[in-house]
């Protein structure tokens, strides 16, 4: 019986339908507990909204977790991208001007820590947590004592204009075709699962860990301009949940935390989906905020106590 | 590896078996009260309750920190408000940003709520937009006016002691400790200020000028600009009285013990609560060096402030010379706003083709156990505010100016005079 389960937990089949499957049945749990409320299309709506800015962020970050690494700086530096983003709209009021500022800046910020781990040869993830600190100082003193508060005339417009669904749309698509069409995504899940082997086959490790925050990068930029769009305005607390709520989507989507082969761009916003699912549906029902963050934390043990598998492969380290 | 994914299992168990007791705990104790409200708030109120029957609304209350302060709102709203306005009130996680605002708000529209408040005063004008978009009433609490979107139907009022009711405070709370006519040294420590919170600037600036008709002094600088520094910066004056504002909010312990250690400061005024972080390293600096430091901060009514009021120091004087009480009239206001906007007086509720800007109480200033443990008695009703008094706040004769009004007569000694 065990054995029997471990071999359908093993299956690729499993582990890509796992996360699927559980929206949907919380999504028909959902719906029948609320009378179809729930499931309305405008509620529906709502959900989709609130998930794009982490699915967005976190869809990038899928190529660095591919690579077996962790990034906790993707809250801190979206929250300076969009704090310069917002900036530069409100001293040229020039939508194309913030939009380019916030993908340069993005990829700027996110290819230095790629450079900095392979200079330095420190792991990637004490890199983050250096710049995590630094980046937040930087946004704290580019901010200093003001609220960015952005004209609503234009927020609206674009909310209105379904401009977060677009750019999620464009990006996912550039992100998946990348990722699952192209060598580099085949080299990067290589890479996640088993780096020493990776190197030893001739891939160069530091371009494409390069390329992977590159890309996240972006992501990051993208994610900066939702959250102005979004939010309104920008103050020190900008996106001080947004790195564990992706890294959260993540791994509620089927992503394994050890990257590799189980890697699916798709992980992120079917996770991102989830929590706001859950956040949504525990709320409609009369759950009250404690208990929703204690619900929360139990089906994200669960979850990750299934999906999680180290996989199996040669060792990947000197030990 | 088993061992592992057992204990995972067990975890997990116990946090739903924790979560199960403070619910099923919780429940029980909103039994309780509620039928002690029953017992004391039928005989208070029957009369107007008869006259006033309010149908079920749902309100929507987004705090933007979990603390004890918000606990006890929570518990008078739920065992006390909520039967009284027929208003059932559902509770957002702590908001640490306007994005977590705005997905509070879409949920609770979704549960069905009819009208939003929150005290995260950053971003309220945009979420009045989302509550516009929404068909939902909004109140903001800031002690800011609002900027933007003041024209929309659904916007309400922006509640909250002013900034200015801040810098009052402040000034009342230095000239009761510093009236003994000798010269003193002070640190102020400003807080998030330099982060451009309105209260927190006010509160600095508030004690400045409370220090600059003191000693009669002058600044080199402009009090504004003091008032919001970035950095430790000495207010240098024509009377060569020290005061030095030390900004942030972070690692207080750490930061500002080693000033208080050089022995220069014998007043230490907090803009924030700093009495939790700082009460010890005071104690310590006062028995090192035989001195006295009288302390000033913000707290809300606590077991530890309550404790600290009515201990002495080393040297004899209070632990706590003078605290600025946070007031919660402006919950209170905010939902009989709401109660009275869906009721359908919404525009008596704002001020013409605008939100309504609503004060209200002046935070309390406690300058002695004595007040303290009055106004501290669990036996007082919410906010002071009898079931009668809230009744008459709500219906259709009633305006914002009205809640204003009955907010800003809520001081020291109107509370004193009424409940000692």
């Amino acid at each position: 019986m065990k054995e029997k389960f471990l071999k359908m937990k093993e299956s690729r089949w499993v582990s890509r339908l796992f996360s699927p499957v559980i929206l949907l049945i919380l999504i028909v749990f959902f719906s029948i507990a609320t009378g179809g409320r729930f499931s309305n299309t405008r509620n529906l709506n709502i959900i989709l909204q609130q998930a794009l800015v982490v699915g967005t962020v976190a869809t990038g970050a899928v190529f660095i977790f591919a690579t077996g690494n962790v990034n906790i700086s993707m809250g801190a530096a979206t929250a300076l991208v969009a704090t310069l983003a917002a900036q530069v709209y409100m001293g040229t009021e020039s939508l194309p001007a913030m939009f380019g500022v916030a993908i340069v800046m993005g990829i700027i910020i996110m290819s230095l820590m790629a450079l900095l781990s392979t200079w330095l040869n420190v792991r990637v993830l004490y890199v983050t947590v250096v710049m995590m600190t630094l980046l937040s100082s930087i946004q704290k003193t580019v901010l200093g004592s003001q609220t960015i508060t952005l004209p609503y005339a234009m927020t609206s417009a674009l909310s209105d204009a379904n401009a977060l669904l677009i750019m999620f749309v464009i990006f996912f698509i550039f992100c998946t075709v990348l990722f699952h069409f192209t060598a580099l995504g085949r080299k990067l899940r290589y890479i996640g699962i088993n780096s020493l082997c990776a190197e030893l086959t001739g891939f160069k490790k530091s371009r494409y860990l390069l390329a992977a925050f590159a890309v996240s990068g972006i992501g990051v930029g993208f994610g900066a301009v939702m959250t102005i769009i979004r939010s309104g305005s920008i103050t020190t607390d900008t996106c001080s949940t947004l790195n564990m709520d992706c890294m959260l989507a993540i791994v509620l989507g089927g992503m394994s935390c050890f990257g590799g082969s189980r890697s699916h761009t798709y992980s992120a916003i079917v996770g991102a989906i989830i929590v706001t699912v859950l956040n949504n549906g525990l709320l409609m029902i009369g759950v009250s905020s404690t208990w929703i963050q204690a619900i929360r934390g139990v089906a994200f043990i669960i979850l990750v106590c299934i999906s999680q598998t180290r996989p199996k492969g040669l060792p990947s380290n000197e030990g | 590896m088993k061992l592992r994914r057992i204990l995972t299992v067990m975890m997990a168990s116990a946090m739903l078996l924790s979560a199960c007791g403070t619910s099923t705990e919780t429940s029980t104790s909103q039994e309780e009260t509620t039928s002690n409200v029953e017992g004391t708030g039928t005989d208070n109120a029957s009369e107007a309750e008869s006259e006033k029957e309010f149908s079920h609304i749902k309100i929507a209350f987004a705090t933007n920190a979990v603390n004890e302060d918000f606990l006890k709102v929570q518990e008078a709203f739920d065992n006390e408000i909520a039967e009284t306005l027929n208003v059932e009130f559902v509770y957002s996680e702590a908001i640490s940003d306007s994005g977590a605002l705005t997905t509070f708000i879409e949920n609770a529209y979704a549960a069905g709520c009819d009208a939003v408040f929150t005290s995260y005063s950053t971003g309220i004008d945009q979420a009045a937009a989302v509550c516009e978009d929404l068909g939902m009433y909004f109140v903001g609490i800031s002690s800011s006016d609002a900027e933007q979107n003041q024209e929309l139907e659904h916007y309400v009022s922006v509640a909250g002691a002013s900034a200015e009711g801040y810098g009052t405070a402040y000034a009342e709370a230095l000239n009761s400790v510093l009236s003994d006519g000798e010269e003193h040294s002070v640190l102020i420590l400003s807080g998030a200020a330099c982060y451009g919170a309105t209260s927190f600037i006010e509160g600095t600036a508030g004690a400045l000028r409370a220090l600059e008709e003191l000693y009669d002094l002058t600044y080199t600088e402009d009090i504004d600009t003091l008032a919001v520094t970035a950095v430790q910066t000495e207010c240098e004056n024509d009377k060569n009285i020290k005061i030095t504002i030390y900004p942030g909010m972070s690692d207080l312990a750490t930061n500002v013990s080693p000033l208080l250690q050089t022995g220069n400061y014998d007043v230490l005024v907090g803009t924030t609560d700093i009495y939790s972080s700082l009460g010890v390293a005071v104690d310590e600096v006062e028995n090192a060096l035989g001195m006295d430091i009288k302390f000033i901060t913000r707290s809300s009514f606590s077991d530890a402030v309550k404790a600290a009021i009515n201990s002495t120091d080393s040297q004899g004087s209070p632990v706590l010379d003078a605290v600025v009480m946070t007031g919660n009239y402006e919950y209170l206001a905010s939902v009989v706003m709401l109660r009275n906007a869906v009721d359908g007086y919404a525009e008596n509720m704002r001020d013409g083709d605008s939100c309504s800007r609503v004060p209200g109480m002046i935070p309390l200033v406690i300058t002695s156990a004595d007040e303290y443990n009055i106004l501290a008695d669990d036996t007082l009703p919410y906010c002071y505010t009898t079931m009668d008094d809230l009744l008459s706040l709500c219906g259709e004769d009633v305006t914002w100016s009205d809640i204003d009004e009955f907010g800003a007569n809520l001081t020291t000694d109107s509370i004193l005079e009424k409940f000692e």
